[in-house]
């Protein structure tokens, strides 16, 4: 293990959503997944890393006290803070950033409860400020005309990425992005590319996996669970 | 002569450790190739919870032996022991819920307080003791709750036991589950009759030489933990003559 991985790190998680597209009211971070609130799993797999000093999570404002009281259950004992959400994914993470204590940040999201302990060492262990997981896209993708609906051209799936969390952040480099793309009015919909393009920091690209799959739909979550509950793979 | 494989960070809490089970359990772990450096033994203070204490550190130079002194039939007891564990910066492994209480009775004598006290020590603590690992980050790998074939078939007479016992097996079923994102594997072992003090309370005429003894059971919680226990995990492993 290197320097950087003993560095204590503070652990972002991205949970405010509205689950407008799943089976229940609450949230789909709150879902019972095998169990658990879907979102505990991003916690369980921190709690066993003693570089993560805290936790900080978003929650709508009506889940505050829902998103407290997971983390309390869940969070074997490690401080932890719950934020309010921003307007977009990009004011949440923004908020999270700002209010953390350490420089090294890892940012994840509650919607992917496959993401283990050897993910986060992993970034942590990586000898680059900045890193994520990003998977090989196993499908043909093309453009479309959305006006006309008619296919334009293929996209090379040689060239493009499946962007996964979790990810890490020099904080700074992370903090100094974000104020550069509200002063340019930019939205990124994930935080790597608008670090690449924003600031002069890089960011490293480690292999992710077609298991750390994103829960949203009904049937992400049947699939996860039927995942959950096969042997090890 | 082998050399003992001694891992620092592995501990283990053994409740009921003052006779029967737990105390040969206690003695099985801290044999030097189960690798443990660390045994904490709870039970009521007692002369015997002393002795075994004793007994037990004289095994193995390199495994510590923690005497705990609680009482699992106050709800409040799992609280003072995760204090206890965490003023002496004791970090489990493996935790072995074996403290076990029955006072037979029909359903016409049957008091509510005693079937109250009989859930308390065979099903709240392990819950409270579990939960309670879990709130204090303890790194488990292995917990062991050990129930009773009683608690698969009730027995006429031994109401309260039976129906501790069955929550205990139901408990460890949800728990093999609910601990899975935790890498923690759990092991509900039933045995069936076997020479304990416990036992002779459930059947006063038995002989006891005739039915299995506390140190079987004890070495098959010890293979169960051992890396050749993970090709036996099973739904409840029943163990009996």
């Amino acid at each position: 293990m290197n320097d950087l991985a003993q560095k204590p790190a503070s652990l972002l998680l991205l949970s405010g959503g509205v689950g407008t597209r799943t089976r229940h009211h609450e949230p789909k971070q709150f879902f019972e997944l095998c169990g658990h609130p879907m979102m505990a799993y991003a916690v369980i797999a921190a709690t066993k890393i003693d570089a993560i000093s805290e936790i900080l999570v978003n929650a709508p404002k009506e889940f505050h006290d829902r998103t407290h009281e997971v983390m309390a259950n869940y969070s074997g004992g490690k401080p932890f803070k719950v934020l309010e959400c921003g307007k977009t994914r990009q004011d949440s993470s923004f908020i999270l950033a700002q209010a953390a204590q350490n420089d090294t940040v890892l940012l994840h999201e509650t919607a992917r409860p496959f993401v283990t302990r050897e993910m986060y060492q992993e970034l942590l262990d990586d000898p680059e400020g900045n890193a994520g997981y990003f998977h090989d896209i196993p499908f043909s993708m093309c453009k479309i005309d959305r006006k006309t609906k008619m296919v334009l051209k293929g996209v090379s799936r040689a060239k493009v990425f499946d962007v996964q969390l979790p990810q890490k952040f020099n904080r700074e480099s992370l903090i100094e992005a974000h104020q550069a793309a509200i002063a340019a009015g930019k939205i990124y919909t994930e935080d790597s590319v608008m670090v690449t393009k924003m600031t002069e920091a890089r960011v490293h690209a480690l292999t992710g996996s077609s298991r750390n799959m994103k829960v949203t739909s009904q049937e992400d979550f049947t699939i996860a669970e039927n995942l959950m509950k096969s042997k090890k793979t | 002569m082998i050399e003992a494989a001694v891992h620092p960070q592995k501990s283990v809490m053994i409740t009921g450790a003052s006779r029967g089970i737990g105390l040969e359990t206690a003695k099985s772990l801290a044999q030097p190739e189960s690798g443990f450096s660390k045994i904490v033994m709870l039970a009521r203070p007692s002369r015997e919870l002393s002795d075994g204490c004793d007994h037990v550190a004289s095994i193995n130079p390199n495994c510590e032996v923690v005497k705990l002194e609680a009482d699992l039939s106050d709800p409040a007891s799992a609280d003072y022991v995760f204090g206890v564990l965490d003023s002496q910066k004791i970090r489990l492994t493996t935790l072995v819920n074996n403290a076990g209480y029955t006072r037979p009775a029909s359903i016409n004598e049957a008091e509510i307080s005693d079937f109250q006290k009989t859930m308390q020590v065979n099903v709240y603590s392990p819950f409270q003791l579990i939960q309670g690992a879990l709130r204090h980050n303890h790194p488990l790998t292995h917990l062991i709750n050990i129930a009773s074939t009683a608690g698969i078939g009730g027995r006429s007479g031994w109401l309260t036991y039976s129906a501790s016992k069955a929550a205990v097996i139901s408990m460890s079923e949800v728990l093999r589950e609910e601990l899975k994102p935790y890498g923690i594997d759990v092991i509900c072992l039933s045995p069936g009759r076997c020479a304990t003090d416990l036992r002779k309370t459930l059947a006063p005429d038995e002989d006891p030489n005739t039915i299995m003894q506390p140190d079987e059971v004890a070495s098959i919680i010890k293979l169960m933990i051992s890396p050749l226990g993970q090709l036996l995990k099973s739904q409840n492993l029943v163990v009996r003559t």
